[in-house]
């Protein structure tokens, strides 16, 4: 395990570690909304403090939130209206204002992006706050929705295409399908419980990072520790948590984690490269109810550098969350894009050639792109045990074909 | 005993086959097979019941197969049962001797058993077996039988099994449907070992994998008595769909395969499997290096689990008689070679020699289960204490249950 400190408590926040969150685009705004009402009506919300921009090319989506410093973008360019799902006119609308971007990234730790791909300004958009950011020197996360199946195929080649775009920019990125929303929320959940809900997972993973930063912790995370881990990956992330309350939290949480069906039997975890790990617990909470929420998850991630944080909120007597991002760095730069998604029965050619096709980037033209690996979004295959119980040993998911989760390639030898 | 009481079924309701073994105990307690039925199951997931209609149905004829074969009626069956939700742990009780002289009587014995298995388990679960492994006599070490023994202090040391009551009540629940009386249950793994061990095996230390279509359950005997027992939830459903998705063929045809050109041993050399036509399946040509890679890194990964069990129980040194896999998976090519490199101790592919009868039967690991069942039947008909049985104790709890519904209700 790595850094693990115990330090003395500062309340105050320097400016190295700073968090913002910028939400971009419709998807994006309303998450960011929503967790500003949520901290507006509540002093002790544990995201209380935190810094939110709504970023928006609609100037009427942009009226409706309170709580959050919002930026208009490309006036000029979409006089106060949305994109209408053109993803270059959320481009340019964005690099039309990059400036306001960086301003407004400047002396920032970490910069979260909230958006949802697909539309014009999310997809469009996001890239470019996601540029902007990093180079102001910022860690810059992206936590991004994927379009439901049911929008069809022409969205999602878009999502695809801005994610490539967006992994090339951020640090790291993490990728909600919204189709999981419904595993998440059930089937019945109206439609916008089940966009709460997903507003909700972002929140929880931006609360994650908030606390390792902010919170009087048990075991405090720095800055540093945290660039280090997640730092200049371009990769592809995991998210996922679990809370749980009586005798045996600890444990309960971990397995509510495991049983997440954000986590997908969790081989993401299994081959990640950086692991975050943040326990929030009451001020009852004891080394050894840490212990037991981070062995486990440490154990399965041993091929991973896991950096940890404990918290403690004064709200949380009985109960502990576990929430865990984990990262998997894609093919190195110059791999082939053979990247063919394991689990996409789409057809393919958009995603291998993301750049040229549907976005045509006027300023990001010249630089080099880092091809990216997809990681299957639909999951793992379960085959015949799509619906049973999944065989959680050690935290796998043993219905998960073996050679899958070991990674063995299955190509032919020439023969 | 009654003549009737000679004639014992087994009955498992299995992942890929219902199956159901008709015993009879002959004179001097030997078993003779004298017929057997068998369906293709499909209403079980790894080793439990998911769709109760059909599982009922596929026990129906299983049974009249059965009824058919040995030419007997059926009213009560002995049933196995399984899941990845059965659990087990060793546990110590102790009772004071307080007669007057000192002597160790059936209440000391029944008592401390009592004692023993009184243990904190989930709300949610219910004590399948509690298996008497060995008693202590004010710290005297060993002790098989104490009735008659003087001393101050009884000690029994218990194997105890539990596992979800609900998920336990499904199968007795599914066999009341036939309709047909549930004389009792016992987990696979025990079943399995009584038919594929002998006493001698079971002296000198042992592990039974029952390696079947939906679970792998396996058993330790150490010093004659049962130590160490588990289930994973993953058998050949688990191979075949992993056959299915790694060569992307349908899972019938990957069962196929399986069964026809499957190995687990690795090819230095590939060659090509010719996948003949049928009825709405086009041509195909599969390799056959990857469809042994696919078997061999799962049912490695299977039997690697049980090892690490094994090792992290402190088992390893006392198995002297070895390992012995039964089950359908036990018939894969390379079972026993791989299963060696793993274990590093003798290998058997088990099938049932401790009971006569037709060869064909009493050969196939795939029987040990059921056949087996009647050799724990036997044994259970035997036992003289008066504990309610296993299945007393669940379905007193489903009579239990009715009632506070019907309190609920009225």
């Amino acid at each position: 395990m790595t850094p693990i400190r115990k330090t003395t408590e500062s309340n105050d926040t320097p400016a190295r570690t700073r968090l913002k969150v910028f939400g971009v685009g419709g998807a994006g705004c309303n998450a960011v909304g929503q967790i500003a009402s949520a901290i507006a009506g509540d002093a002790q919300h544990p995201l209380a403090g935190i810094e939110l921009v709504a970023v928006n090319t609609d100037l009427q989506a942009l009226s409706g939130i309170t709580g959050a410093e919002k930026m208009q973008i490309g006036s000029a360019i979409t006089h106060g209206l949305g994109t209408g799902g053109d993803v270059e006119l959320g481009l340019r609308a964005a690099q039309q204002d990059a400036e306001r971007l960086e301003a407004a990234a400047q002396n920032t730790g970490i910069v979260f992006i909230v958006a949802g791909l697909g539309g014009g300004t999310g997809t469009g958009a996001a890239p470019v706050v996601a540029k902007a950011a990093k180079e102001q020197g910022a860690l810059v996360l992206a936590f991004v929705m994927q379009p439901f199946a049911f929008e069809g195929v022409g969205r999602r080649q878009k999502a695809l295409a801005g994610l490539d775009q967006l992994k090339a920019q951020a640090d790291a990125v993490i990728c909600i399908p919204n189709d999981k929303l419904f595993k998440v929320a059930g089937e019945r959940a109206t439609a916008i419980d089940a966009f709460q809900r997903g507003n909700e997972l972002v929140a929880t993973g931006v609360q994650a990072f908030w606390q390792l930063l902010a919170r009087k912790g048990l075991i405090n995370v720095d800055f540093a520790d945290l660039r280090n881990a997640l730092g200049s990956k371009h990769s592809d992330g995991l998210f996922s948590f679990g809370t749980a309350t009586g005798k045996d939290k600890s444990r309960e949480a971990v397995k509510a984690l495991l049983e997440n069906p954000l986590f997908e039997g969790g081989d993401v975890l299994g081959k990640a490269e950086a692991v975050l790990i943040s326990v929030l617990g009451g001020p009852d909470m004891t080394l050894a109810d840490v212990q037991h929420a981070v062995e486990p998850i440490s154990r399965i991630a041993s091929r991973g550098q896991v950096t940890m944080g404990a918290a403690i909120d004064e709200a949380y007597v009985d109960r502990l969350t576990i929430t865990v991002i984990a990262t998997v760095n894609a093919l190195p730069r110059r791999a082939a894009p053979a990247a063919t998604p394991v689990a996409t029965r789409q057809p393919v050619p958009e995603v291998a050639a993301p750049v040229t096709s549907s976005v045509k980037p006027a300023a990001v033209k010249k630089e080099p792109q880092a091809k990216q690996e997809n990681l299957p979004l639909e999951g793992v295959p379960r085959g015949r045990f799509e619906k049973s119980e999944p065989t959680l040993y050690n935290g796998e998911d043993l219905d998960v074909p073996t050679y899958l989760r070991r990674g063995v390639s299955l190509k032919r030898t020439a023969s | 005993m009654m003549a009737k009481d000679r004639i014992v079924v087994g009955l498992e309701v299995g992942t890929s086959k219902v199956c159901a073994v008709v015993g009879e105990v002959v004179d001097g307690g030997n078993i003779s097979i004298i017929g057997v039925g068998q369906v293709a199951s499909e209403g079980v997931r790894k080793g439990e019941i998911v769709n109760m209609e059909a599982a009922t149905q596929n026990i129906h004829d299983a049974l009249i197969q059965a009824e058919e074969s040995a030419d007997v009626e059926i009213r009560n069956v002995y049933a196995s049962v399984t899941g990845g939700h059965l659990r087990c742990f060793n546990n110590r009780g102790s009772v004071a001797v307080t007669n007057e002289d000192r002597e160790i009587t059936e209440d000391e014995v029944r008592n401390v058993m009592l004692n023993a298995k009184a243990v904190n388990i989930p709300m949610d679960h219910v004590v399948l077996h509690a298996i008497r492994q060995r008693f202590y006599v004010d710290g005297a070490d060993g002790i098989q039988t104490p009735l008659g023994m003087m001393g101050a202090k009884l000690e029994a040391d218990v194997h105890v099994i539990h596992g979800v009551k609900t998920r336990l009540q499904n199968t007795i629940r599914c066999i009341k449907q036939v309709p047909l009386d549930v004389a009792n249950i016992a987990v696979s793994s025990l079943a399995s070992a009584l038919a594929v061990l002998t006493p001698e095996h079971r002296q000198l230390g042992a592990v039974v994998i029952d390696m079947g279509g939906g679970t792998t359950d396996y058993i330790v005997y150490r010093d004659g008595t049962i130590q160490h027992t588990g289930v994973i939830a993953v058998g050949g459903d688990h191979i075949t769909n992993d056959i299915a998705t790694g060569l992307k063929i349908p899972m019938n045809r990957a069962d196929a395969l399986k069964i026809e050109h499957g190995s687990l041993e690795l090819l230095d050399v590939d060659e090509t499997i010719n996948l003949k036509r049928e009825v709405g399946l086009a041509d195909r040509e599969v390799s056959k290096q990857q469809l042994c890679r696919v078997m061999n890194l799962r049912v490695e990964e299977t039997l690697n689990f049980i090892k690490q069990d094994i090792d992290k129980n402190k088992l390893t040194d006392y198995l002297g008689a070895g390992v012995f896999i039964t089950g359908g998976c036990a018939r894969l090519r390379g079972m026993e070679r791989l299963a060696t490199n793993i274990f590093g101790l003798p290998v058997n592919i088990g099938h049932s020699h401790t009971v006569s009868g037709p060869t064909a039967t009493i050969e196939s690991p795939e029987y040990s289960t059921t056949i087996g069942l009647i050799r724990y039947a036997q044994g259970s008909q035997r036992d003289h204490h008066n504990a309610p049985t296993s299945i007393e104790r669940v379905s007193q709890t489903v009579r239990g249950y009715f009632l506070k519904i019907r309190a609920l209700l009225m």
